[in-house]
């Protein structure tokens, strides 16, 4: 269902001309309930979904933002909120060209984890009545230890309408959803690594029970139409959107792109591995929008990590582009499902439709002839 | 009118007598015996043989392509214009090769001529490729490509004379999986020999080594062209096969006279080629992401089309020379490439099951297909006809691997798919058309191998009869010297009757003239 309007607020309550962008809300008003998006970029990027009733407001305490517990909150209290953030960043030395991140091999000669940058600015913002976009660039300028240089880049944008994005991966998004890009450019760090390959850490919060989980699923479909050469969908649900499509989900194309200009030979794949428990989460998720806005709660809420990493054997490693797009949303409801276009089923029916016309024709054709042949046998015999 | 089949004389040669006397030279030893299995059989291994070289080196680049770019300093779209400049050239000198062969070199001279046309531009590549000038190199794939297309041009153009009736179909097959078997031959050794001559040589001067080593190859086809010219002169002065019996001359704009089935055989081959080579070009991909296969895994599956046509494609022309039909044969293998298709389109069944149907269908094809303009064109023109075949393959084969490009670029796999299946559709209507077509004249292209035997028999001792008759008919008050001098032939003969009637003649059917000017070129 499309929303009404979208308005975007940065830093809601102090103002854009504050030092840097910490914060962008974004109101989508629907018919029944308005669904709040949340961008974050104080520490780790984060994309907040609220859906709450017309008459709640969101409220930021800027004095003890992110520190405190609840210094971000909605009053009235939403009904579901859902978060998904970029915790860290790894990278591994794929000495035997799996492109897969062996997390048991957790030692210094094989993997590196790397915060997120330190410094984020913006690079644009543009609302208009159909979506809103945000490009923020994020770079490590106060600590050179590990990075040597490098810019890790996310775009967030939120449509009006459902439909799918205009470049590749060409994402399917409903109106209740944020698109997330993320690119990592120009990487180069001190780990001397060979065959280096970068893998993102992803996690996933909803005020849901803890009993409840994420559910992964990979779907194959016959149809790669709107990205070409990518065959699969992954899915992470909540049990609550796979349950009564009243939860949070994540969804993405197992695809990442090596250059700007986005096409199947400049494409690899993306791997992802098993959804994990987070332990210790307010120690590990301190000064987050996260922690932030859920608090406490996190202990007994949902709270999974999942890894994925870019890369897939024989696509020359990190080094050979220097450059990894991948592209996710994150929505509430059901995950919207992909169909065969109008036009490609017209022309598949004509394509297998006129052989079969063909044939019947002619077998037609041929009995008919051999009736007539018959006919005029008889007649000749007369 | 169309002439009487010079392959028919091969082997039925005019008189008997004759031919028995001249061979008792030889010992009547049956490998000497130019009418024997032996000798056309060691005829065929020659054809074979003289396609080889120019198929093994077509692919050097491919093979090499990390050390080509590495060593040369050349980047992808560099390396693309040794390929482009191959094949965009033949299309227009297919027809040219075609027909020179046809009017002025004869087949013999010309066939010799493409291959040292080959040899040339293989050891041009070469030589640019050890003193380290690319455009070099690009000019030697220029030279190349035209040696090496019309050479495939002679290579079908000797198979017709030598098999016509015979074994054609199946002679068809075989040269095709030879063709295959030179390229996969070329996959599989030049990376071991790069490796043995990169221990004395490095950079450039290495792959401009490797690249003379391949290029003997090519003197290998040269050599069995010249073999195979003696051969084939031997039979014809054996058998008293007349060249060129009628004095029918080959103009270039005959090709507008070409029989409609011709231009449909010839939009068959392009539509249906065109669902299988940009396919494979493009199917690696598709394969490891569809599929989830690794990169080793999904070049096995692709290269097992080819694979499969090497082995089938001479054992289903054996079933087409038995049964003859081409056009049941081609309606089939063009519904078993359309099932291929669309079980890799719509299903996840393992892609092994679609290739090697499809590599079935190609095969089957293949055999059915070329064989069919042999029997819609006069001996005399066939180097033509096949040499616009080609061209029109080439043209249609460059111009689609382009825009597959744009439509998996834009539409994904899918739509390329359902692409393929449009085109397969167009093939199979077109072959359902020249049944209607051809049903209407005469149904040769269709006939059972028997009937076909009949019908060609027929066809022969028909055009005996007319002539006879001709010849008997017309009284003696108008010859002159030179028609004692020169045999009569078909063209020569239906001249005179129509003038005799009145009928006005084109200017270039004036007889002397022809004599005059056109002889000397045979």
């Amino acid at each position: 269902m499309a929303s009404d309007r979208l308005t975007a607020t940065v830093n809601p309550g102090r103002g854009r001309n504050s030092s840097n962008v910490e914060l962008v809300h974004v109101r989508a008003v629907g018919p029944n309930d308005t669904l709040h998006y949340v961008w974050c970029f104080h520490s780790t990027p984060t994309v907040l979904l609220a859906l709450t009733s017309h008459a709640s407001n969101l409220s930021v305490m800027w004095e003890n933002f992110p520190r405190t517990a609840h210094s971000i909150s909605f009053n009235p209290k939403p009904i579901y909120s859902f978060g998904m953030s970029v915790n860290k960043l790894y990278e591994f030395n794929d000495l035997n060209d799996t492109g897969l991140l062996d997390m048991s091999n957790y030692n210094e000669t094989y993997i590196h984890s790397i915060e997120m940058p330190d410094s984020w600015e913006m690079k644009n913002i543009q609302q208009n009545l159909e979506s809103v976009l945000l490009v923020m660039e994020g770079s490590w300028k106060n600590d050179k230890s590990f990075v040597k240089r490098g810019i890790l880049r996310i775009e967030l944008e939120t449509f009006r309408d459902q439909g799918h994005d205009s470049i590749l991966p060409r994402l399917m998004h409903s109106a209740n959803a944020t698109q997330l890009e993320l690119s990592m450019r120009n990487m180069a760090t001190n780990s001397n690594f060979q065959r280096g390959r970068f893998a993102a850490e992803i996690i996933l919060a909803a005020n849901e029970s803890s009993e409840s989980s994420v559910f992964p699923t990979a779907y194959r479909s016959l149809d790669d139409e709107r990205t070409p050469g990518v065959f699969s969908l992954i899915e992470l649900q909540t049990t609550a959107s796979k349950t009564e499509n009243k939860g949070g989900y994540v969804q993405w194309r197992p695809v990442a792109y090596v250059a700007d200009e986005r096409d199947i030979v400049n494409s690899t794949e993306t791997a992802f591995y098993e959804i994990k428990n987070i332990s210790n989460s307010s120690s590990q998720l301190n000064g987050t929008l996260m922690s932030a806005y859920f608090g406490t709660d996190l202990n007994i809420n949902l709270l999974n990590a999942v890894n994925v990493s870019f890369g897939a054997k024989g696509d020359g490693f990190y080094a050979q582009n220097n450059i990894s797009i991948w592209t996710v949303t994150i929505g509430y409801g059901h995950p919207p499902n992909e169909f065969f276009s109008l036009f490609v089923i017209l022309i598949m029916s004509f394509c297998l439709g006129l052989p079969a016309l063909i044939i019947l024709i002619s077998g037609l054709y041929l009995c008919f002839r051999r009736i007539s042949y018959r006919k005029d046998d008889l007649f000749l015999s007369e | 009118m169309d002439n009487i089949s010079r392959v028919e004389s091969v082997n039925a040669p005019t008189s008997e007598d004759d031919s028995e006397q001249e061979q008792q030279g030889c010992g009547g030893s049956s490998c000497c015996n130019p009418k024997s299995c032996i000798y056309r059989f060691c005829g065929l291994v020659l054809m074979c043989l003289l396609g080889f070289g120019s198929y093994f080196c077509y692919d050097n680049p491919a093979a090499l392509q990390d050390n080509f770019m590495s060593d040369l300093k050349i980047n992808t779209s560099q390396f693309v214009y040794l390929y482009s400049w191959y094949s965009w050239p033949s299309v227009v000198f297919c027809v040219v090769g075609g027909f020179l062969m046809d009017r002025v070199f004869g087949i013999r001279l010309g066939t010799v001529l493409f291959a040292l046309l080959v040899v040339i531009g293989v050891s041009v590549v070469a030589l640019g490729a050890i003193l380290n000038k690319f455009w070099l190199m690009v000019a030697g794939r220029f030279i190349f490509g035209i040696g090496g297309e019309t050479l495939a041009v002679a290579q079908n153009t000797y198979a017709v004379l030598w098999f016509k009736g015979k074994e054609l179909n199946m002679v068809f097959g075989l040269q095709m999986s030879f063709a295959r078997v030179g390229s996969t031959v070329n996959f599989s050794v030049m990376e071991p020999i790069y490796r043995w001559v990169s221990k004395y040589y490095d950079g450039y001067t290495c792959t401009g080594v490797v690249l003379f080593l391949a290029s003997i190859t090519t003197v290998v086809s040269l050599l069995s062209t010249i073999i195979l010219a003696w051969m084939d002169r031997r039979a014809e002065r054996l058998l008293k096969r007349r060249d060129n019996q009628s004095g029918e001359v080959v103009r270039i704009t005959d090709i507008k006279d070409f029989p409609l089935s011709f231009w449909m055989i010839a939009l068959a081959c392009v539509a249906y080629y065109v669902a299988i080579f940009p396919f494979i070009a493009l199917g690696k991909v598709f394969f490891i992401r569809k599929f989830n296969m690794t990169p080793d895994e999904a070049n096995t599956v692709n290269s097992i089309v080819y694979t499969i046509s090497a082995v089938s494609s001479p054992l289903f022309g054996i079933v087409v020379d038995k049964l003859g039909r081409n056009l049941i044969c081609c309606f089939v293998s063009i519904l078993v490439t359309i099932a291929s298709h669309a079980i890799l389109a719509f299903t996840f069944m393992n892609p092994f099951f679609g290739t090697s149907l499809m590599g079935l269908g190609y095969s089957m094809l293949a055999s059915g297909l070329w064989p069919m303009v042999s029997m819609v064109i006069p001996e005399h023109q066939l180097g033509t006809a096949y040499g616009v075949m080609q061209a029109v393959q080439n043209l249609g084969l460059a111009l689609i691997t382009l825009l597959c490009g744009i439509i998996v670029d834009n539409g994904g796999y899918l739509m390329l798919e359902v692409f393929f299946l449009a085109c397969l559709c167009i093939a199979l209507v077109t072959i359902v058309v020249i049944y209607l077509y051809d049903s209407n004249h005469g149904g040769v292209l269709n006939m059972s191998a028997v009937d076909r035997e009949v019908y060609e028999k027929n066809r022969i001792s028909a055009e005996d009869l007319e002539r006879e008759k001709l010849v008997a008919a017309g009284s003696m008050s108008d010859i002159t010297p030179q028609d004692l001098l020169q045999p009569h032939s078909d063209f020569h003969i239906r001249n005179r009757y129509l003038s005799r009637i009145g009928a006005n003649l084109p200017s270039h059917y004036s007889e002397n003239q022809k004599g005059l000017a056109y002889r000397a070129l045979r």
